[in-house]
């Protein structure tokens, strides 16, 4: 048995169409139906289709600036129009520094792949967001997957005074 | 007052168990080693962005937005160059992101870099110089890190 994606929609959002065409056609190797993949090529465009389909998985390139993908992923974590907060985003960038992977993190991203990229890498990815989504933080400065990776055991005193209130959905 | 919310997984509901076929993912990796883009017009396409972008700036000297936009066309062609069959442009493209990544705006020593750099990417494009294997591109590559090294090095970057 292996996943089946005949009812899982996905929005592609890249900055050209050949890398578009290109993830498109890898998705399609991967099991996900053509008819169940749509572009858009822009942040504008890509939420403005975020707010009118059913999009189970969003895949977004870093596109021009100034950070239109990450102005992308606040207006899905964060825009009252979005329909899903909690939809899994991975960003796409051609470069894994440091400092773009904290402002992807700190923006909501659900998981970073860095092109040129392997198929399995994307594989790999949409497993991670599939198996191991991480739980919401909401707060007045950050919507998105809890930040810590792992449970760091508190040294001495846990001097959280209250702690916060957890939300089924 | 922040709360955590533990959303609906619908995409587990949805696609069930088992993972992806191993068979599946060979034949996407397939898909990326034999796509037949013409690299060429779109690389290109980029590098008309560079050399318009620094003209601009020579016009409005204005560095954030040169840097911004300079970061902008090249990180597309370290992405684009070797899912399109040109590891050579990632490979000497790679140097340079990683030196403006690690800026947040440029000088005139940085746009000398990124002129040397287009013009050795235009180089490559036009003799088809596709593998970051080749002599051409390997010593390309070695002159870029020791300039960007060098800058680094004097500007603690």
């Amino acid at each position: 048995m292996a996943y089946d994606f005949s009812k899982v929609n996905v929005l592609i959002v890249e900055s050209t169409q050949e890398m578009y065409r290109l993830f498109k056609d890898v998705l399609v190797m991967l099991d996900v139906p053509e008819r169940n993949i749509d572009s858009a090529f822009s942040c504008e465009e890509g939420f403005e289709r975020f707010c009118t389909g059913e999009y189970d998985l969003i895949i977004t390139d870093w596109l021009q600036s100034p950070d239109k993908g990450i102005e992308l992923i606040g207006q899905i974590r964060t825009n009252p129009k979005s329909p899903n907060h909690f939809a899994p985003v991975i960003m796409t960038a051609g470069s894994g520094h440091l400092s773009r992977v904290i402002k992807s993190r700190d923006i909501g991203v659900s998981d970073y792949l860095v092109k040129p990229f392997a198929a399995a890498d994307l594989a790999k990815r949409i497993e991670r967001v599939v198996e191991k989504p991480r739980p919401f933080v909401v707060s007045p400065s950050y919507t998105g997957p809890d930040r810590r990776l792992r449970a760091k055991e508190i040294k001495g005193k846990d001097r959280r005074v209250e702690k916060p209130e957890v939300e089924h959905h | 007052m922040s709360k955590i919310v533990i959303p609906k997984n619908t995409l587990k509901k949805k696609v069930g168990d088992g993972g992806f076929k191993e068979e599946s993912i060979k034949k996407a990796q397939e898909t990326i080693e034999t796509n037949e883009v013409d690299f060429n017009p779109i690389a290109f396409e980029y590098l008309n962005r560079i050399r318009k972008d620094i003209a601009e700036y020579n016009t409005h000297k204005d560095s954030v937005k040169l840097h911004s936009g300079l970061l902008d066309h090249l990180t597309q062609l370290r992405a684009q160059g070797s899912m399109f069959h040109y590891s050579s442009i990632t490979a000497i493209t790679d140097i340079v992101v990683d030196l403006l990544d690690s800026l947040k705006n440029v000088d005139e020593k940085i746009l000398e870099i990124v002129n040397a750099y287009e013009r050795c990417a235009s180089i490559l494009l036009k003799q088809s110089v596709k593998s970051d294997s080749n002599p051409i591109c390997q010593s390309i590559t070695t002159e870029l890190k020791t300039v960007c090294n060098k800058y680094k090095a004097k500007h603690n970057a």
